[in-house]
């Protein structure tokens, strides 16, 4: 699934595309560490115009989580 | 002669001993918090010793004053700072109809402990809104008094002056003055003395004692005192008699203690930097002339700056503000003083008129130069004016840079320009500026890019078509005369290399500034963070908050100051060892476009949830490029974090004002010996401590860090 959303995240954690899936999370790598997770979010709210509220932001711990909230707003990925 | 403190450090000094004593005082103006700490820097530390009293507020003038009023009113004590004098005329208004008419307006005398800071004057090249003295707009408000820093005066004398009034006061500081050293032990310099006179001390005369001559008195306030005393010096050259007096209070006019020198004195001029008319001098003259005009020899004589707006440019600045040659015609035009005293005139010296100075009347105003100065080259010089160009010089772009940086030429070297075509850009703390062409020509590039420049230093010139060589023939008989030009223009090769990027310039102040001031030391030491990891996780699922090491390593921090102090604390210019009341912890945070130090403030008083999300916050601020100076302000211990994976201990820098900085690696794992013989795993990170060699020593960093560990592996 190499969406928009995982190039986004893998281009933040600096891994490669094929890396990247729905589990992908601090949880399963290394390299999602706490200012990359905010990394992600600041990314995430710039690309597809939306704002996390600090909940969100606390309690996304996935790429699949991420895909979720999206399809929650009815954001397109 | 004690080599004495600078006027703004002796202000900053008498504002921390107020609100030492004063637990009821505030501090409101623009910027005034750390780390900025006002635009001159006098406010410096206030906020970090008083963040709850010391409140940078929204650029408003009128409102700054107008809470000031309310906090007075009911009892506070209040000072704010005006960033320039000239936007008091913004806060006007609450002057005239708030916090002055309180004092008597409600039936009942209020005290009004308020005093309005306001940083005047020229001389700095600010320009015609920032450079003004606007003391005479104030004078004669009922309840309001006015005083002006001087170098003869103590700052917390005035200051205790003006609040002991228990009315409101404005006091004027003439930015001049900021960076210069105070006189002390009675002295200004080997032949001239000074000794206080009045009440409170309100007078500095500055006299010679061993002079025998009727004086002529100059009466000049703070910020004109200097310039007074070099006329004094420069008169008694030409066998003249000067005392210079310095009051601390302005209004409301106070002429006890010059009443003997006034019998004594063979004239009297006042001497300010404000326009002529309606001034501060016009009313020292009248209450002169009402009070002691039997003691008067003649009228007191008024001189001050042209009726003009102020220029930019240091030239006709210099040409339009008070200067001593101003003074100095002045005192020169007055009749010389008999040696024996008692005759009124006597015989006129020749006015010794400096060149390009007009005489004038009083008000009458220095004027540019129009002889040839000494420095100008002679007639016989192998270059015109006009051949050699003109100047690109870099101006003052921003009050509070010392110096730019030229970020690029925008033209190539040699190249032609038209008027106003953009040549180069230079980058201030606050932006990136594009300097225009003054005339059409062909650019000259004396300066590289990259470097550093100064505020009004030419970096290039534009020389005129006719004076560069074409191309086929550089050395042909019209430039001939001008072989520098000659062998530049069209020659030079820029110098490899390409600037840093402005959000890696300043990392590299930072870094330069800490390398230069800190005798730093450093000590790493192997942690076992496996409880601390688990605690993280605990702490992770019960709060919801975003809680790992780093988190948890700050709150272990704050912790230890109190059984760690001295690493905490801050070592001042003067030597001296300031102690941190609560621990205020900075973070690093690397943003890819910069890295920022947001602080934490009072992270002991703070559970690891509030904590984690204080982080995020910040930590967002930085990365939505919203973080303000207040969020930065106030560290007093720094934890950076160089978790890249595969780091294993790194040595961080201590920023300027702090005193230790420890580094948190990329946490990994290893197999030790348990005490039965058997293995386990554990994850450890190798803590590395930085520290000021000056305030604390290898055995406290050792113990900080052993202690760090324990505290970890709970």
């Amino acid at each position: 699934m190499s969406s928009r959303l995982v190039r986004l995240v893998a281009d933040v954690l600096e891994l490669p595309v094929d890396q990247v899936d729905a589990q992908t999370g601090p949880a399963t790598t290394a390299a999602w560490v706490s200012l990359r997770h905010l990394q992600i979010v600041v990314a995430v709210e710039d690309a597809y115009r939306i704002s996390l509220t600090p909940r969100e932001i606390r309690t996304v711990r996935s790429v699949g989580d991420l895909r979720a909230l999206l399809a929650q707003r009815g954001v397109p990925e | 002669m004690t080599r004495a403190e600078r006027v703004s450090r002796n202000l900053n000094r008498a504002l921390h001993a107020l609100f030492a004593a004063d637990e009821r005082a505030w501090l409101l103006g623009e910027d005034v918090a750390d780390p900025y700490g006002g635009a001159f820097k006098v406010t410096q530390g206030l906020s970090t010793a008083y963040p709850d009293r010391v409140l940078s507020t929204p650029l408003s003038e009128n409102g700054i004053t107008g809470v000031a009023g309310g906090l007075a009113l009911c009892g506070d004590t209040v000072i704010v700072e005006i960033m320039f004098g000239d936007f008091a005329g913004l806060a006007f208004d609450p002057i005239l109809n708030l916090i002055t008419k309180s004092v008597a307006m409600y039936g009942e005398r209020t005290p009004m402990r308020v005093v309005i800071r306001c940083p005047v004057g020229g001389g700095r090249g600010y320009g015609a809104t920032h450079s003004q003295s606007p003391q005479k707009h104030f004078i004669g408000i009922p309840h309001l008094a006015l005083y002006e820093l001087s170098p003869l005066h103590d700052a917390a004398d005035v200051l205790a002056a003006a609040l002991r009034r228990d009315e409101p006061a404005m006091l004027f500081e003439d930015k001049i003055l900021y960076t210069q050293r105070r006189y002390v032990d009675g002295r200004v310099d080997d032949r001239l003395a000074f000794e206080s006179r009045g009440a409170d001390g309100n007078w500095a005369r500055v006299h010679d004692p061993d002079a025998t001559g009727a004086p002529t008195l100059v009466i000049a306030p703070g910020g004109v005192a200097n310039r007074a005393i070099a006329a004094a010096t420069r008169a008694a050259e030409r066998g003249r008699t000067v005392e210079v007096l310095v009051p601390a209070r302005l209004y409301p006019v106070d002429v006890d203690g010059l009443r003997d020198l006034l019998a004594g004195a063979h004239g009297v001029i006042v001497a300010e930097e404000s326009t002529a008319g309606g001034t501060w001098g016009s009313e020292v003259a009248a209450r002169l002339h009402a009070e002691a005009w039997p003691l008067l020899r003649g009228p007191v004589e008024l001189v001050s700056s042209a009726d003009r707006v102020i220029p930019s440019a240091p030239h006709l600045e210099q040409a339009v503000l008070l200067g001593t040659d101003a003074i100095l015609d002045r005192i020169m035009r007055l009749p010389a003083a008999p040696v024996a005293t008692g005759d009124r005139g006597g015989p006129a010296d020749a006015p010794a008129t400096p060149a390009g100075v007009s005489p004038g009347v009083p008000g009458a105003v220095p004027v540019p130069r129009t002889d040839p100065s000494p420095v100008d080259p002679p007639p016989s010089a192998p270059t015109t004016a006009a051949q050699a160009g003109v100047p690109v010089d870099v101006p003052r772009l921003n009050p509070n840079d010392d110096s730019y940086v030229l970020l690029e030429w925008l033209v190539a070297d040699g190249a032609t320009v038209e008027t106003g075509e953009p040549v180069a850009a230079v980058e201030t703390s606050k932006a990136i500026e594009e300097l225009a062409a003054t005339r059409a020509g062909v650019l000259r590039q004396d300066v590289a890019a990259g470097v550093d420049c100064a505020p009004g230093a030419p970096i290039g010139r534009i020389l005129p078509e006719s004076a560069v060589p074409a191309p086929p023939e550089p050395l042909g008989s019209p430039a001939a005369a001008y072989p520098e030009q000659v062998e530049a223009v069209g020659t030079r090769t820029a110098t490899p290399g390409r600037p840093l990027p402005p959000a890696q310039r300043r990392i590299a102040d930072v870094v330069s500034t800490s390398h230069r001031e800190i005798p730093v030391a450093f000590t790493a030491m192997r942690v076992d963070v496996t409880a601390a990891l688990a605690y993280a996780r605990r702490a992770a699922d019960e709060t919801g908050a975003t809680v790992g090491l780093t988190e948890v390593v700050i709150a272990a921090v704050a912790a230890l100051h109190e059984r760690f102090g001295a690493l905490y604390a801050r070592l001042t210019g003067d030597g001296l060892v300031v102690d941190a009341e609560a621990p205020s912890i900075g973070l690093t945070v690397d943003v890819g476009t910069g890295l920022f130090l947001p602080v934490i403030r009072d992270a002991a008083g703070l559970d690891l949830g509030d904590l984690a999300d204080a982080v995020v916050a910040l930590r967002m601020k930085a990365l939505r490029g919203r973080l303000r100076e207040e969020d930065m302000a106030g560290m007093n211990f720094l934890v950076a974090l160089n978790d890249t994976p595969g780091v294993t201990v790194a040595r961080p820098i201590i920023p300027p004002g702090v005193t230790c900085a420890l580094s948190v690696p990329d946490v990994h794992r290893e197999v030790v010996l348990d005490g039965d013989g058997g293995v386990r795993e554990r994850a450890v990170a190798d803590l590395g401590l930085a520290y000021d060699h000056r305030l604390v020593n290898g055995a406290q960093a050792g113990a900080y860090l052993a202690a760090l560990g324990e505290v970890l592996q709970r």
